[in-house]
């Protein structure tokens, strides 16, 4: 078993890089996997995981000072990352979410496996068309399994606020999948 | 529970009805007993949530690379961040400039000019005064 994330943070701060590269093995994968989910590019998800990680860097050695406690390093990592992410997507030339690499498909039979390809194309469509607050709280409760709690931390929104997002994005892509079948 | 409510709380909660609240539970499976909408719903919920597990995007990075680059000196703000920051800069000259605007056209005319205004006013003088 590795060091917590509470010992890799206090040796971080005094600049210990291979601490840091740990954390950063530890984190990056499901960081990355949340930024792609977002901004639907998984160049520009390693450039927002990347920023993430150097103002981890950077803002280390005052993480205590700042009152953000150790122990919450995960939390405020996945934050830092969907903010950044939704920052990108607000930006007017933010890359499409078609731009995403095929997830790898589970399905062996040739015409189901055509089905699926074509209904997971027509999700990416319905998420791409979502507001970037509520395609974060789609990534971060279906591919982070965060908690309501944990997912408004994330967005620094209310926990009504969080499950209002989830509840407009579940609809619209709902609805969008009930007209594709229509 | 009547269908709206129903779909209504395929949104709130999720599609796996089995795990609601049990009272919740009866009703929705009374409703999907005679509403063809109901069904139609509850399989595009299910839908949506099967598609969402099996196209999380993969997590494969570079680690090594990545905390190198990550802890490199002068390496913060100087991707996204520093796009966003040039972006600020402009909003800021933009803001700058209405703001020397408003304060420009908020300024009075000199004290004679605004005698001489009122006095045209005052003694009927020509209509494009106001």
């Amino acid at each position: 078993m590795g060091e917590t994330d509470d010992a890799l943070v206090l040796q971080v701060a005094r600049g210990d890089r291979l601490a840091f590269a740990r954390l950063v093995e530890r984190h990056g994968g499901r960081l990355t996997a949340l930024a792609v989910r977002i901004v639907g590019s998984r160049a520009v998800a390693e450039e927002i995981v990347q920023e993430t990680f150097t103002r981890a860097w950077v803002t280390a050695p005052n993480w205590r000072h700042k009152g953000e406690a150790a122990r919450a390093f995960s939390a405020w990592l996945t934050r830092v990352a969907t903010n950044l992410a939704i920052d990108q997507l607000r930006r007017p030339r933010s890359l499409s979410i078609e731009d995403a690499p095929e997830p790898a498909d589970p399905t062996t039979d040739a015409v189901d496996a055509l089905i699926a390809r074509e209904k997971l194309a027509r999700l990416r469509v319905a998420l791409s068309g979502l507001p970037p607050r509520q395609r974060a709280a789609i990534a971060l409760t279906y591919d982070q399994g965060l908690s309501n709690i944990e997912g408004a931390a994330a967005l620094e929104t209310s926990v009504g606020a969080f499950e209002l997002l989830l509840v407009r994005a579940r609809r619209a892509l709902r609805v969008a999948m009930t007209e594709d079948e229509a | 529970m009547t269908e709206e409510e129903f779909i209504s709380l395929l949104d709130e909660m999720d599609g796996d009805i089995a795990r609601w609240p049990a009272h919740l539970c009866e009703g929705a499976k009374a409703v999907l007993a005679h509403s063809t909408r109901a069904r139609a719903a509850l399989n595009a919920t299910q839908e949506v949530e099967r598609l969402l597990a099996h196209s999380a995007p993969a997590s494969a990075f570079d680690a090594a690379a990545m905390a190198a680059r990550a802890s490199r000196p002068g390496q913060a703000g100087r991707s996204i961040l520093g796009t966003g920051l040039r972006k600020i800069s402009f909003a800021a000259l933009g803001a700058a400039a209405l703001a020397a605007g408003i304060v420009v056209g908020m300024t009075p005319p000199s004290g004679t000019a605004i005698v001489g205004t009122v006095q045209m006013a005052l003694n009927g003088g020509t209509g494009d005064v106001w």
